[in-house]
């Protein structure tokens, strides 16, 4: 018990995790942020309706813009596309909008419906040319944006039996990933006609709230209610591991689990694509930062705490996420409708 | 069914084997037996019932879908404004709903298919810019 308290203190000492800045931004829960692809703008979401835009001023980080008029409900998500020339929002009241930002300003040039009820997250794929939405309807749903600004409904698919959580896309390969409170992880891939679900990843015992790929999308991470953080490794057919694929689909496998670190529900994981350093946000307030161990074996990986922060926010943290262009860069949001920026110190 | 026959061969072992000598016993054993072929009778009208309208409802729905979709592509035959994802959809839509085990319902796969029938049908509902309710309420109006 002794050592085991001197290693998380040494931890503590060698790697803490700076408060930089606190934006009281919204009156009700902050539910997400998202850096814009250059790293210099965060969009920030919530129940109070609202989109912000976060700038920097100086030393301070300031409110650029409000986004009010697009939603009637709860706004659950933001995504820049990867060019950060548009901005999709979902919201509880089952529509999509895309903003144009032109000039500075930002315009709602489109609203994407169809989902039967609330919309809980929007992503654009690597390339720009496709949005995949999902809803508790249970459905996901994969949009192609056409030349003309357009957005054209390419597929719905019904793989969940349950509300789905959160949609992403691999980094590089046209290769969709969801999460639902059907405790799956399964991923998506064009077929001649139609997409199909080709992969069903299970090992959580509860929802699955969050997914992430690596910087080379051939890793996975998952954080559920169980209070677990999982780590996926896909095998390619013919892989030297020798594990069982199917045609000419990868196999993904669960490599490693993070437990016993978070005590509640583990709502949001973000894998820095510069570090590798995972981070979890959770409802316990607490933000955990792992680092793989250095020459871990890559078929049963390590890794290590190196920061906890335990009353990172007042209320649960619903988003953590790394700045895609600063390394140490951190921005947190929670149900007290706070975003905090943080500075990771080695 | 089976475990309804074999409940029957139990009542009527245990007939053989208890003493037969009291009426009591025999009349109350001889009306169980009435009563499982009584209740066989009414569970099989009530069961058919219950699979006739759920027949019906699926194949009213397939139909619907079926006449939705033929009709629109004739109707876009002579159109050259259409978009080639419009036409796309409703053929995939028709491919699914011709795949589909109409005549065979053990088939594992049919409420699978029945889901990704109706996904499709909300794809092209989509991108024909219909609202997604059109074919629930028109299910409702032809619902007998």
């Amino acid at each position: 018990m002794v050592i085991w308290t001197s290693m998380i203190w040494t931890n503590a000492i060698m790697c803490r995790l700076e408060e930089l800045c606190k934006l009281e931004a919204h009156q009700d829960r902050a539910w997400y942020v998202a850096w814009s692809p250059s790293g210099k703008l965060l969009a920030s979401c919530g129940g109070d309706k609202a989109i912000r835009i976060w700038g920097q001023e100086g030393d301070s980080w300031v409110c650029k813009s409000v986004l009010s008029d697009g939603h009637q409900r709860t706004v659950r998500r933001v995504a820049w596309s990867p060019c950060g020339n548009y901005l999709a929002s979902s919201s509880f009241d089952a529509t999509t909008t895309i903003w144009s930002r032109k000039g500075g300003e930002f315009e709602n040039i489109a609203t994407l419906e169809g989902h039967e009820n609330e919309v809980k997250c929007v992503a654009w794929a690597p390339n720009g040319s496709l949005l995949a939405t999902c809803s508790r309807d249970k459905s996901v749903w994969i949009w192609e944006v056409t030349e003309d600004e357009e957005f054209e409904c390419a597929s719905v698919l019904s793989a969940h039996s349950q509300d789905v959580k959160h949609v992403c896309w691999h980094p590089s390969k046209e290769i969709l990933a969801s999460c639902s409170y059907d405790d799956t992880i399964k991923l998506f891939k064009e077929e001649i006609d139609d997409w199909t679900c080709f992969n069903t990843l299970q090992s959580h015992s509860s929802t699955v709230w969050k997914i992430c790929f690596d910087v080379s999308g051939s890793r996975l991470v998952s954080c559920s209610d169980d209070k677990t953080v999982k780590i996926w490794q896909e095998y390619l057919p013919g892989n030297q591991e020798g594990v069982v694929t199917t045609g000419n689909d990868s196999a993904w496998k669960c490599v490693c689990t993070l437990s016993g670190y978070h005590h509640r529900v583990i709502y949001d994981v973000d894998w820095n694509h510069l570090t590798g350093l995972i981070v979890t946000g959770d409802g316990g307030d607490a933000i955990h930062i792992f680092e793989e161990e250095e020459g871990s074996d890559k078929n049963q990986p390590s890794f290590n705490l190196k920061v906890v922060v335990n009353k990172a926010h007042t209320q649960d943290v619903n988003c953590v996420t790394w700045n895609p262009k600063i390394p140490d860069l951190l921005a947190s949001c929670s149900d007290d409708g706070v975003i905090k920026l943080w500075k990771y110190h080695t | 069914m089976a475990s309804v026959s074999q409940f029957c061969a139990d009542a009527q072992s245990e007939n053989e084997s208890s003493s037969e000598s009291f009426s009591e016993q025999r009349s109350s054993n001889a009306e169980l037996g009435d009563g499982i072929r009584e209740g066989e009778k009414i569970g099989f009208v009530e069961g058919y019932r219950l699979g006739w309208e759920k027949g019906a409802a699926i194949g009213s729905e397939l139909g619907f879908y079926k006449g939705f979709a033929e009709t629109a592509l004739k109707e876009m035959e002579s159109k050259k404004n259409i978009k080639e994802r419009i036409r796309k959809s409703l053929r995939g839509l028709l491919l699914m709903l011709d795949a589909f085990p109409l005549t065979d319902p053990t088939d594992e796969q049919l409420f699978n298919q029945l889901e990704n029938i109706r996904s499709k049908f909300k794809q092209v509902s989509s991108v024909l810019g219909m609202s997604a309710d059109y074919g629930k309420t028109s299910e409702a109006a032809m619902s007998f």
